[in-house]
């Protein structure tokens, strides 16, 4: 089942004079239970994708159509809704709120759903026990460690039972211990619930979670590869496709 | 490139912050030049020697000066704090604290000044539109607006004495905090005052007990200096319930779980807010208490004052005529056609010594028949006896005062019978008591005793409120006629028998002396309530860059614009209405606890009608501040 397509989209910054394309017709296509990593150097439109993929953003052209309903029909607070009900958001800077406690954190999508008492509660410790924070729930973020911030917000963006969650560079502020913690969440996401990942990142290691990796290069496709044997070997095989493709590489 | 250019660099760059630094400036000195202008206007001035008006202005003043210092300090305090990681990096790249402290000292100055400029300039203009609203509005006529060097001076001088020690306050702790905080000072949470129930708790008790206290003690002996200290217990005890109200109410809406997630986002915020805003809220709060109280005891001064007036003046004019003098004349002469109605009220008047005070009253012996004809009251009096008719409205019951005389003071004459003492202001006051005998007790009486023969003369005029001319030249006729000439009783002065007595020369002090208190605090009033929303206001949007990324954030998670407009009414009813609220609360309270001084509150039920007017009035102007600072919140977050 295609979850999330998206067709010929372009994306240009600025006026006729001052144009600085961004996107230049990207096709894809994401089944339901996928895990895509999107890579490629800074400025080569990672960014703009995941925000034109999550609706943020509007494409200069082409469509994006999400479980079967296409962006374009929705907007301004019928977009927010269907973000609120569909998509779950990790974001680099993990974006929690101070004033709120972790479990308040989690629960506050569920919140603005009206959902009832009993179901946020239990929602809440199941996420708790799944992604280890249940004994920090009563705390505040500034009293947690960076990990537990962003298991909080993948807790928090899992909570409504999204189809896909979006991550924007989850792992950019982490140490490796967390990092790998994070990247650990995001496949008993995809394994245990069937939820559909796709994460934008500079981090080869967290790429190697992933079950496909795309380049991107210049607004376009350049290439993408799969993961067929276990993640040390993709680890290897995305390093290699980063080199052919001209990127650095300094993850190892 | 030269240290200055370095600093004009800065000050082009960061354009918002200097400008938002600047705008708070001009607006203290404005502030102070407006209380400046009030306080040496020359009309005030005059008044000076009058205690009320000095009593009028001391108070707001002092709470200018306060709301002035804590507004400066506070706008400096949220200019470096911004600054604090910038002058950290400077000194990191190698910086001396002498380049640091000129910098600042450079920047400071430069704002400063500008403001001083701008601020005079700004001052001026809100003056002279201030002067011109309030005398249109209220129509008070007796201050008019006039610039002098002195009003530009004080206010040179306290704002420069109030920026100086808030610099050298912000150089100290700069210099002082090391490097590593410095840098981080952008990201280090605010002060978070010490949390306890208990605290709030304590707060609501001193205040009740201070108001009760108050309640009590206002009016015994030493009852005013009581006021101040009360109210300094009252103000103590409001500190604490506001500074522990995020711990007291909120937990509480915390404890109920359905009710918090409901308001989830503005409950969090409030909490945070009302942590971080205590002093200025506190500050809003009790400017807004001073403002309501004064404003409802001058209004009730001013209001009582007037009706005061029209009580101790049931006629326009009144005056005695006797040989000698032939006011009848001038009085036709001066005021013509002007007149209504003019009744006369023949009296012999007599001097006799006061037994207990030992001074000369002087009394007006009047025939019963003709006391009635004019007040259509009818008393019938046989031989020997008399009716002491006392000229005013008594507050206590009659047998709480002595008025016993002897009447008539005659040698050989046995003393009269007193049938009864009346006691009604009927006529004007011209510092005389009347003695009522019959017609001819009167006519007997006259001839056995020292006194001049005359006429009352009682007059009503068309409008007096328009006859101000002719009765200043009545008055002046009457100062003339009075000066030198010898008194025909002894012991009494010329002037003391002979004077006018006019509703509108009472009318006029009235409005000299109260009206421009009320002028005064009226003015003080919008300058509180304009001063304490500014204040909110730029405490409220000095943050608005955090704000909009918490609600960016929210939105990506699929906030809705609804949801977001409900979410900051919620938070910003209580920011602006528990000030106004628990400040009116407790301006009415004060002003019960005050009232028993002239008798309760419930026998002065217009006191508590000009409360309201003023209260609902403050809370009206709020109202259309709040739904202003909401359009804007929602303008600048979406």
């Amino acid at each position: 089942m295609v979850m999330l397509e998206a067709s010929q989209l372009t994306k240009v910054y600025g006026n006729e004079e001052t144009a600085t394309p961004a996107l230049n017709g990207v096709n894809l296509s994401v089944e339901k239970g996928d895990f895509i990593a999107i890579m490629g150097p800074s400025g080569s439109g990672k960014s703009t994708l995941l925000n034109i993929l999550s609706g943020l953003d509007q494409p200069t052209s082409g469509k994006v159509t999400i479980a079967g309903e296409p962006l374009e029909n929705l907007k301004g607070d019928d977009l927010a809704l269907f973000r609120r009900r569909k998509l779950g958001f990790v974001f680099q800077d993990f974006n929690l709120l101070d004033s709120l406690t972790v479990k308040e954190n989690i629960i506050l999508p569920m919140i603005l759903e009206k959902k009832e008492l009993g179901e946020m509660e239990e929602k809440v410790q199941e996420l708790g026990g799944l992604f280890g924070i249940g004994s920090i729930l009563n705390s505040y973020p500034y009293q947690v460690s960076g990990g537990q911030q962003q298991r909080t917000a993948v807790s928090r963006a899992m909570v409504n039972e999204p189809g896909i969650i979006l991550a924007d560079e989850p792992t950019g502020n982490l140490d490796s211990m967390s990092s790998e913690s994070i990247m650990e969440c995001f496949e008993k996401v995809v394994r245990e619930m069937e939820t559909t990942v796709i994460l934008v990142t500079h981090d080869v290691f967290a790429a190697s979670y992933a079950r496909e990796v795309v380049f991107l290069k210049d607004g376009s496709i350049h290439s993408t590869i799969q993961r067929s044997g276990d993640r040390e070997t993709f680890l290897r095989q995305i390093l290699d496709a980063q080199r052919a493709f001209g990127g650095r590489t300094h993850a190892l | 490139m030269p240290f200055n250019r370095i600093v004009w660099k800065m000050v082009k760059a960061d354009f918002r912050k200097y400008l938002f630094y600047f705008s708070c400036n001009t607006l203290a000195v404005a502030l102070f030049f407006l209380y400046a202008s009030i306080f040496y206007n020359a009309d005030v001035d005059r008044e000076k020697q009058f205690e009320s008006i000095n009593y009028t202005l001391a108070v707001p003043g002092i709470a200018l000066i306060v709301f002035i210092v804590f507004f400066v300090s506070q706008a400096h305090q949220l200019f470096i704090k911004r600054r604090k990681a910038e002058f950290g990096l400077f000194r990191t790249l190698g910086m001396t604290n002498r380049d640091v402290s000129r910098l600042l000292v450079l920047e400071n100055l430069f704002v400063g000044i500008l403001s001083i400029v701008a601020g005079l300039l700004a001052g001026v203009l809100f003056s002279r539109m201030f002067f011109y609203l309030m005398s249109k509005i209220l129509g008070i006529e007796a201050v008019s607006f006039g610039l002098n060097s002195q009003m530009f001076s004080a206010t040179i001088y306290a704002y420069a004495a109030v920026f100086t020690v808030a610099v050298c306050t912000s150089l100290y702790q700069i210099l002082k905090k090391n490097l590593v905080d410095s840098l981080k000072s952008d990201r280090t949470a605010e002060h978070i005052a010490l949390q306890s129930p208990l605290l709030g708790w304590i707060g609501v008790t001193v205040l009740a007990g201070s108001i009760i206290g108050l309640y009590v003690t206002y009016t015994g002996p030493n009852g005013g200096d009581y006021l101040i200290l009360w109210t300094i217990f009252a103000f103590c005890g409001l500190y604490f319930c506001l500074s522990q109200f995020s711990d007291v109410v909120l937990q509480a809406i915390k404890r109920d779980e359905k009710l918090f997630y409901k308001h989830i986002l503005s409950v969090s915020s409030l909490d945070y807010k009302f942590r971080q805003l205590t002093s200025t809220l506190m500050l809003i709060t009790v400017m807004i208490m001073i403002t309501v109280l004064y404003g409802t005891m001058i209004l009730y001064t001013y209001q009582d004052a007037a009706q005061k007036v029209e009580d101790d003046h049931p006629y326009d004019l009144a005056f005695l005529e006797a040989d000698g003098n032939n006011p009848q004349e001038l009085l036709q002469e001066v005021l013509g056609n002007e007149v209504q109605t003019h009744d006369r009220l023949p009296v012999f008047t007599f001097a006799q010594q006061d037994p207990i005070a030992g001074w000369m009253n002087t009394y007006h012996l009047v025939s019963v028949e003709e006391y009635s004809r004019l007040t259509g009251d009818s008393v019938q009096l046989e031989d020997d006896e008399y009716v002491h008719h006392i000229n005013q409205q008594l507050s206590d019951p009659l047998e709480n005062y002595d008025f016993t005389i002897t009447f008539p003071d005659i040698e050989g004459i046995e003393p009269y019978q007193l049938a009864e003492t009346i006691t009604e202001q009927d006529f004007n006051q011209l510092g005389s008591e009347f003695i009522l005998v019959n017609q001819q007790e009167y006519d007997e009486l006259k001839g056995k005793r020292k006194g001049i023969e005359g006429t009352l003369h009682y007059v009503n005029l068309n409008d007096w409120e328009s006859s101000y001319d002719p009765i200043t030249n009545l008055e002046r006729s009457f100062d003339l006629t009075n000066k030198g000439n010898p008194s025909p009783i002894d012991g009494v002065r010329h002037e003391q028998l002979f004077h006018l007595s006019s509703k509108m020369e009472a009318s006029v002090i009235n409005e000299q002396t109260n009206g421009i208190s009320f002028f005064v605090t009226a003015f003080l009033s919008v300058l509180f309530l304009i001063g304490s929303f500014v204040i909110l206001y730029l405490n409220l949007f000095s943050g608005i860059e955090k704000e909009k990324r918490k609600f960016e954030h929210l939105h990506r998670i699929g906030l809705t614009t609804p949801e977001m407009k409900k979410a900051i009414t919620t938070e910003l009813i209580p920011i602006f209405f528990i000030p106004s609220i628990t400040g009116i609360t407790v301006a009415l309270l004060f002003i019960i606890a005050i009232s028993t001084d002239i008798g309760g509150i419930l026998q002065n039920p217009e006191v508590i009608t000009y409360f309201l007017i003023i209260a609902l009035l403050y809370q009206s102007i709020q109202l259309v501040f709040y739904l202003y600072a909401r359009k804007r919140m929602v303008t600048e977050l979406m």
